[in-house]
């Protein structure tokens, strides 16, 4: 207890400093008015700013509307295709090798023909998200099934488990961790696919709010902006960690 | 059905039952009969093959011969193997099955027994045991001990005909392995399971066992029935005749 408060001090006195010698560089004139790169009096500015327009809490609401349910939905198709392509060796024949070669593209670079094929709307953005993540948890949850110890599967044979309590009682619960690890590395990456999606065809959203600035070249508001999404991403990560400690406590043995 | 005045029925049957891994031969010509509520022990050492005679008697190998069964079987492994992801309750409760009340005692009890769902069995076991305090529990929270007692009560919820033990006490330490092994002669008494249990340790065999046998390289050969009255105090481990008998299986064992 006493360690953890120390190092939650450690990472607020590190932040702390790099604000205060983000400051002290404009203040000594190292960051002058004319340089793009923005001072934290700029960006300060440029917050209050997007306060007041009322853009913080419109374009937040918007990018959580789609980051939301773009990992709910990606999660659990990856899941669930993860779960049955690692127990069943034809349907991973079958399917493996389509994945894999999408899998292996650079999730950006199929958001334009995405956003081409099933238009420039929510749930085209929607979809985005959840495609990127996707793929990481079908990975994890594929890896997890498929490694499943075996002196549970003897377990329930001996009980005389039928093929779904096999899978409700044994594999799914199993691959659990799998998942958690394959969804947080999912997380980080419906950020990413967020913002490109708004980036492109969006009239709301953080990274709508970001295209607009960079196109009348505001840095100040830009660096706002990526802060606003790095807080963003920092806080769904944590709220995902905390949830999944919850939901299954025994994914953590620490105290055994 | 067997006639009232003859041996008690069988549970478990083996003939000329033979295993082989690849070229290499495990189980060699094994016949045993294990008869109902038996106690039997098989003693031999590590790699003799006890733990695969259990494995096919439980159905999970198959080997050449005759290999009958006449009940429920289960297993309680070397480690405990309890599903970590489930509470103790939870991981009795997925032991239980649906034909597990006899219907005789279903309708004496206006089914009261029969209408209880799996987790209410469960609770009823480990209470009977003393571990209801333990039921909330985590298998990562308890001890060696305790697990294995969770892994045992997981074996018999389903009232089984046929418990098989695979050295359930191997990994724990001596003292917690004798107050085990008095917990377990508790508790199978008030069972009305055969027990097929199987142990390199020659004192655990003769305080438990109604029966011994020895493994060596794959062949089976019985060697004594343990006469000592139930149930059997931890003095009887320095009683002449207990040593004389542990001696006796030793020997057995030696070639």
């Amino acid at each position: 207890m006493e360690r953890k408060r120390t190092s939650v001090l450690i990472g607020l006195g590190s932040v702390a400093a790099f604000l205060l010698l983000w400051h002290l560089a404009a203040v000594w004139g190292v960051l002058s008015p004319e340089s793009s790169i923005p001072s934290l009096s700029a960006v300060t500015k440029a917050a209050r700013n997007w306060l007041s327009e009322g853009f913080l809490s419109r374009d937040l609401a918007a990018s959580l509307m789609r980051v939301i349910p773009g990992i709910v939905i990606g999660s659990a198709c990856g899941g669930l295709l993860g779960l049955a392509t690692g127990r069943i060796g034809i349907l991973y024949q079958i399917v493996g090798p389509h994945l894999h070669m999408w899998r292996a593209l650079p999730a950006v670079a199929v958001v334009p023909l995405l956003l081409l094929i099933l238009g420039v709307n929510e749930s085209t953005r929607i979809i985005v998200v959840s495609l990127g993540v996707f793929f990481p948890v079908w990975v994890s949850a594929h890896e997890g099934s498929a490694q499943v110890d075996p002196r549970f599967l003897e377990v329930a044979r001996d009980l005389d488990f039928s093929p779904s309590q096999l899978y409700v009682r044994v594999i799914f619960p199993a691959t659990v961790p799998f998942i958690i690890a394959g969804i947080r590395t999912g997380i980080g990456l419906a950020y990413i696919m967020v913002f490109i999606a708004e980036w492109i065809g969006a009239n709301k959203g953080i990274g709508y709010r970001l295209s607009v600035a960079h196109s009348v070249l505001r840095t100040d508001h830009m660096v706002f902006g990526l802060v606003v999404l790095g807080v963003l991403a920092y806080c769904t990560d944590a709220v995902y960690r905390l949830a999944a400690r919850r939901l299954f406590p025994w994914t953590e043995k620490k105290h055994g | 059905m067997a006639d009232p005045g003859s041996h008690p029925p069988a549970v478990v049957q083996l003939e000329k039952l033979t295993f082989s891994f690849g070229q290499e031969p495990v189980l060699r010509d094994i016949s045993l009969t294990v008869t109902e509520r038996e106690f039997v022990v098989i003693v031999g050492k590590s790699g003799s093959g006890k733990s695969t005679l259990l494995r096919i008697i439980d159905g999970l190998l198959t080997g050449e011969g005759e290999a009958r069964v006449q009940g429920r079987v289960r297993m309680v492994f070397q480690e405990d193997r309890l599903f970590p992801w489930y509470r103790v309750r939870q991981n009795v409760a997925v032991a239980v099955t649906r034909d597990a009340t006899p219907a005789g005692e279903a309708a004496v009890a206006g089914s009261a027994s029969a209408r209880l769902s799996d987790t209410e069995k469960a609770m009823r076991l480990l209470e009977e045991l003393g571990m209801r305090e333990l039921a909330h529990r985590y298998p990562h929270q308890l001890s060696g001990g305790e697990r294995q007692r969770v892994a045992i009560a997981r074996a018999f919820v389903a009232r089984p005909q046929i418990v098989l033990m695979d050295e359930p006490f191997g990994a724990l330490d001596v003292l917690t392995r004798e107050q085990m092994q008095t917990w377990l002669l508790d508790f199978w008494q008030r069972n009305t399971a055969a027990v097929v249990f199987v142990t390199h340790d020659v004192e655990e065999a003769l305080i438990l066992g109604d029966r011994i046998l020895v493994i060596v390289d794959g062949r089976l050969r019985p060697v004594l029935n343990v006469n000592f009255p139930r149930p059997r105090p931890q003095r009887l481990r320095y009683a002449p005749e207990f040593l004389e008998a542990k001696q006796r299986v030793r020997e057995q064992l030696a070639d």
